[in-house]
């Protein structure tokens, strides 16, 4: 009954005591478990009852709003492991300031989604509690690493997922599982009580099933924080007020390097027709070119993986966590707890990531990825200088693929974020917005990438282009 | 920055390094998947990055600070009861071999 | 072949800020184990640091202090290694922009002073502490200390024996406390140094092969550990050996170094600029800011209480030990204007007094207006410097009580009527005629007797300069 209702919806029908909140937490409630097939979730939060026995809803709230976050989101007293056996039995004692934000907002959180541990991977199959099914086709992935968030969004197990996007992770999934997911500017959100993968590209991002739905999120989880030094004091915009505002005259910068030979020709027809209905709704398309887009994936995997070696480094058994048993001494136990701990990827990571910054290879390789890192930073810039307001392109290269298809190929796994990387690399905004269907029923995904600070023009033109079709509402067979 | 074939050696170190134990019927593998994504950061070479600065952090605020005020966590006794191994507030460790 | 050594000095000084240098945790020593704790101090996951301003602050004012140039971007960096102290994995620390560099500092030793020049100073966070029990094969954690804010100065190989390492660290001790930044407490381990030393013939510029050596926490251990450490490698060299690049540690109940087990290879520590801090920028304004601040040094302190105030260099080093005592002087001397006597009456009967009443400076209970008064009546001869010394017994027992007070309920008055003098000193000559007579027959020593016996008679008060002169006056009439 409360399926595809919004929140602006949801928040009406509670003040109107049409339904309460707990009959609505209970409804996903039930959903989660029955649909516990498709290995969304990685904890359910014990729910405070006094939070659902009252219709109290103060406007420009989330009150009664079930929301869950990634694994990777510390909500006091609740486990936060990153899906990564390492953090086997942690529970976090403290809360991420997104998620008192949300609480304070009166979100109702729900429980963790599965993801990939420590966010690295493109198909939420790497994780501790086992892989995540999309539910457009149990046989295919999510997508990742937010793959669980993505899955019960779009299978309506939990209207509101907040991921993390450190080089595509909220935006490809979205893309797979056919749902709305925004990676804000870097410095827009509170890293803090995130637990770290890349720290100069993570970002919180809010996955749902509408435009309007992840700009009320998106306003309530965004701004300053004392706590995290590298989220910036700028005014918080209100996204929801630009919804319906009109896109004339827009100017949309389509990038040439994002329609490449390797690009899906499905998704090409889905993406060139969304655009078609961007420009007949007043906007103006213009060619671009950001001309170092090729090199984003290989300055992303040196860039990613020496910042989450470092970022790992904490987790060496003698705090909190997982520590091996029977360790011969002090060196064994760091190794065995860490060799025990972290999954295949996590490893390959930790070791690249150790290569390029150690001695005698950190000026080649860290170095000159962070110099790729500015050039390609620039090529941002100058177009949004001189020739466009907003980006549109393809959010992947493909759809969901097939479990298992890109496991035991790392490389083609990471060239799945082709597209989604340069703009982590940048620091801009992004958003991934359902735009159709491949012959297989599968979702395409549209991205829209904005100027630094200027989610608006995001919000604006996607809730115009969502206005055009209904693929957003449509739900995976089986989950009706 | 020339092609860098990682050898079996490099790999034990970087392990070492890491803190991590190698698992022996792996390394090959590792290896292997180690120089091709080697490769794909060599493609950077590729790029002339002469006289353009390194991105260390991505938007250009600078001097964030926070003022010199105690607070105390107020949940230590938390924090306190999830140490893997402890002896009273302390946190057990085998032996440290020697103090730097 | 004669040999020298070149000594260079890493100093950590421990900053006196009340929070850690990137969290609110406090900083207090002497804690409960893991008491001062929190998400960032643990190393929890999704903690982030945030630097505490004051921390920049006396980093500029040290790098002030030691003629340092600035730098205007500054970049914290993460320096790796596993320990158990180190509860993120790494250290937030500097690397190769360091906030302060190419300063100096001049150490004098029996009136010949040299300078020493300072490579660099930059900041870090401090590491937790360990305890080891051997018995039990295991080490018990506290992180109390982790993320303490520290300034480590590297001084340049500048230094050749182990009393100028002495010398130099002493120095560094007394501008950090006289810029109020650190108490400087070698013993609680706000101070402590790591000593780089190697040897080379005398006349080759080429260093030797140096021996790091740490864990040297206090004065005496200084001298005591490079003593030693010079000894061993002459020993290596004049045998013919050769020294091998080492850390070394040092054992203060042998006074011995020795090779530092299980550490395997050359460290690498994958610094790396740290993207959880943006960078710090320092404008000139900040500078003068904190230049502003700055108070005058000790070694300009010390200059000036000589030229200005013609102390003696004993006096003006005593004075300038401690920022305390200096302004301490300042105060009084304000009151009193008389330079001389401030000193001798700070140096000796306060500093006396204070040490045997086994009170700290920052608890003596005479104010600097109180002594300055007390001085004063001694320079405007109201007092005696006798009364005075009884007035100053009753104040630093009862410090509320009023001088003026003190003085009447002694009845300490000093007499300076020359006429109310002379009519003492007959009474004396009166009262003692024997001896007067031995006296006119020759016997001058009995001058001192007359006038011991005036200033009995006087009940002290009496001015004794004026006894003495009114003395020799009158047995002239009387010859």
């Amino acid at each position: 009954m409360f399926i595809n209702k919004s929140i602006k919806e949801l928040r009406k029908g509670i003040k109107q005591k049409d339904f309460s909140k707990k009959e609505i937490a209970d409804f996903y409630l039930s959903r989660i478990k029955k649909f516990n097939n498709l290995n969304a979730f990685s904890h359910i939060h014990p729910i405070n009852e006094k939070d659902l026995n009252n219709s109290d809803i103060s406007s420009d709230t989330l009150s009664g709003i079930p929301v869950a976050l990634k694994d990777n989101i510390l909500s006091r007293n609740n486990p936060a492991t990153a899906c990564s056996k390492i953090l086997d039995g942690f529970i976090a004692p403290y809360d991420a300031t997104v998620t008192s934000k949300l609480k304070s907002s009166g979100a109702i959180l729900i429980g963790n989604n599965n993801m990939d541990e420590f966010a690295m991977g493109s198909s939420s199959e790497n994780s501790s509690l086992g892989n995540v099914l999309n539910p457009w086709d149990l046989n295919k992935v999510p997508g990742g690493s937010s793959g669980g968030g993505a899955a019960a969004v779009a299978a309506r197990l939990i209207p509101v997922a907040l991921g993390t996007d450190t080089g595509g992770s909220v935006r490809q999934p979205a893309s797979f599982c056919g749902i709305v997911g925004l990676k804000p500017t870097y410095g827009r959100n509170s890293r803090y009580g995130v637990i770290a993968y890349a720290s100069s590209l993570d970002q919180v991002g809010v996955m749902t099933n509408s435009v309007e739905d992840c700009a009320l999120v998106s306003e309530i989880i965004a701004g300053f924080d004392p706590l995290d030094s590298t989220s910036v004091d700028v005014p918080i915009p209100n996204f929801s007020s630009t919804l319906g505002k009109d896109i004339k005259g827009l100017r949309i910068g389509i990038p040439k390097e994002y329609f490449i030979k390797e690009l899906n020709t499905e998704i090409d027809t889905s993406i060139r027709t969304a655009l078609s209905e961007l420009e007949k709704l007043g906007a103006t398309l213009v060619e671009i070119s950001l001309p170092h887009t090729e090199y984003a994936v290989a300055t992303y995997y040196i860039i990613a993986p020496a910042e989450a070696a470092s970022n790992l480094s904490r987790y060496d058994g003698i705090r909190y966590g997982k520590r091996s048993k029977d360790t011969e001494d002090l060196f064994d136990l760091y190794c065995k707890t860490r060799t025990e701990g972290f999954g295949t990827e996590v490893k390959r990571r930790i070791l690249i990531g150790t290569y390029v910054l150690s001695e005698g290879y950190f000026d080649a390789y860290y170095i000159k990825a962070q110099k790729v890192r500015t050039l390609v930073a620039n090529d941002f810039k100058e177009v949004f200088e001189n020739q466009c307001d907003i980006i549109a392109c393809p959010t992947a290269p493909t759809t969901a693929f097939n479990l298992g298809e890109k496991c035991n190929d790392p490389i083609s796994m990471y060239l799945n974020d082709i597209f989604t990387i340069p703009t982590n690399l940048a620091g801009l905004p992004a958003m991934s917005i359902p735009c159709g269907f491949d012959s297989n029923n599968m979702p395409i995904g549209l991205q829209l990438i904005g100027k630094a600070w200027d989610e608006e023009t995001i919000f604006k033109t996607a809730y115009l282009y969502e206005q055009t079709h209904d693929w957003h509402k449509r739900i995976p067979k089986g989950f009706e | 920055m020339t092609t860098n074939k990682l050898q079996k050696n490099d790999i034990f170190k970087i392990f070492k390094l890491s803190r991590m134990h190698p698992e022996e019927e792996k390394v090959n593998k590792l290896i292997e998947e180690f120089n091709s994504i080697l490769e794909l950061a060599e493609k950077l070479n590729e790029v002339d990055t002469k006289n353009i600065d390194a991105t260390s952090h991505v938007h250009g605020a600078t001097n964030i600070f926070r003022e010199d005020k105690r607070s105390d966590f107020t949940a230590k006794e938390k924090i306190l009861s999830i140490m893997p191994e402890n002896s009273g507030t302390y946190i057990k460790v085998p032996i440290v071999i020697e103090q730097e | 072949m004669d040999y020298e050594a070149v000594i260079g000095l890493e100093t950590h000084v421990q900053l006196n800020t009340l929070s850690k240098i990137f969290c609110s945790a406090g900083t207090t020593f002497g804690e409960d184990p893991n008491n001062l704790i929190d998400p960032l101090t643990f190393g929890l996951p999704g903690a982030l640091p945030v630097v505490n301003k004051r921390v920049i602050d006396s980093a500029i004012l040290l790098g002030l202090g030691l003629n340092c140039q600035i730098r205007k971007f500054n970049r914290f960096a993460r320096k790796h290694y596993f320990y158990p102290d180190l509860p993120k994995g790494y250290q937030i620390s500097q690397s190769d922009e360091p906030i302060c560099e190419h300063g100096r500092v001049t150490i004098e030793d029996n009136g010949t002073s040299r300078t020493i020049g300072i490579t660099r100073i930059h900041m870090e966070e401090d590491a937790g502490k360990s305890i080891h029990d051997a018995r039990t094969n295991s080490s018990l954690v506290d992180l109390n200390r982790a993320g303490v804010p520290l300034l480590e100065i590297v001084s340049q190989p500048d230094i050749r024996n182990a009393v100028e390492a002495g010398l130099y660290l002493k120095v560094i001790r007394q501008i950090v406390r006289w810029l109020g930044i650190s108490d400087g407490n070698m013993e609680e381990g706000s101070l402590r140094c790591d000593a780089n030393i190697s040897l080379r013939p005398v006349g080759q510029l080429k260093f030797g092969t140096r021996a790091e050596i740490k864990n040297i926490n206090s004065f005496k251990y200084v001298e005591k550990a490079i003593e030693y450490e010079i000894a061993r490698q002459l020993k290596i060299l004049k045998e013919g050996g050769t020294v091998i690049q080492e850390t070394r540690l040092f054992n203060s109940e042998t006074e011995t170094t020795h090779e530092m087990r299980g550490k395997e290879g050359a460290a690498d520590y994958r610094y790396f600029a740290d993207p959880d801090l943006p960078p710090v920028v320092i404008e000139e304004s900040w500078i003068q800011k904190i230049r502003q601040t700055m108070p005058v040094l000790p070694s300009e302190k010390k200059l000036e209480l000589i030229n200005t105030h013609k102390l003696t260099e004993y006096d003006a080093e005593v004075l300038t030990t401690e920022r305390e005592f200096s302004d301490y002087f300042d105060a009084v001397f304000k009151v009193c204007k008389d330079a001389k006597l401030s000193c001798n009456w700070i140096t000796s009967e306060l500093f006396g007094a204070l040490k045997k009443l086994h009170i700290d400076f920052s608890n003596n209970p005479i104010s600097s207006e109180v002594l300055g008064e007390l001085i004063k009546l001694i320079k405007e001869e109201v007092i005696s410097g006798k009364m005075a010394k009884t007035i100053f017994e009753i104040l630093i027992e009862n410090p509320s009580k009023k001088i003026q007070e003190i003085i009447k309920e002694k009845g300490l008055k000093l007499i300076s009527d020359p006429e109310e003098i002379r009519v003492l000193v007959n009474e004396v000559f009166k009262n003692n005629a024997d001896n007067l007579k031995k006296f006119l027959d020759g016997n001058n020593k009995l001058h001192g007797f007359f006038v011991g016996q005036v200033l009995k008679l006087s009940a002290g008060n009496a001015k004794p300069e004026l006894v003495n002169q009114i003395i020799t006056e009158e047995l002239k009439k009387i010859k």
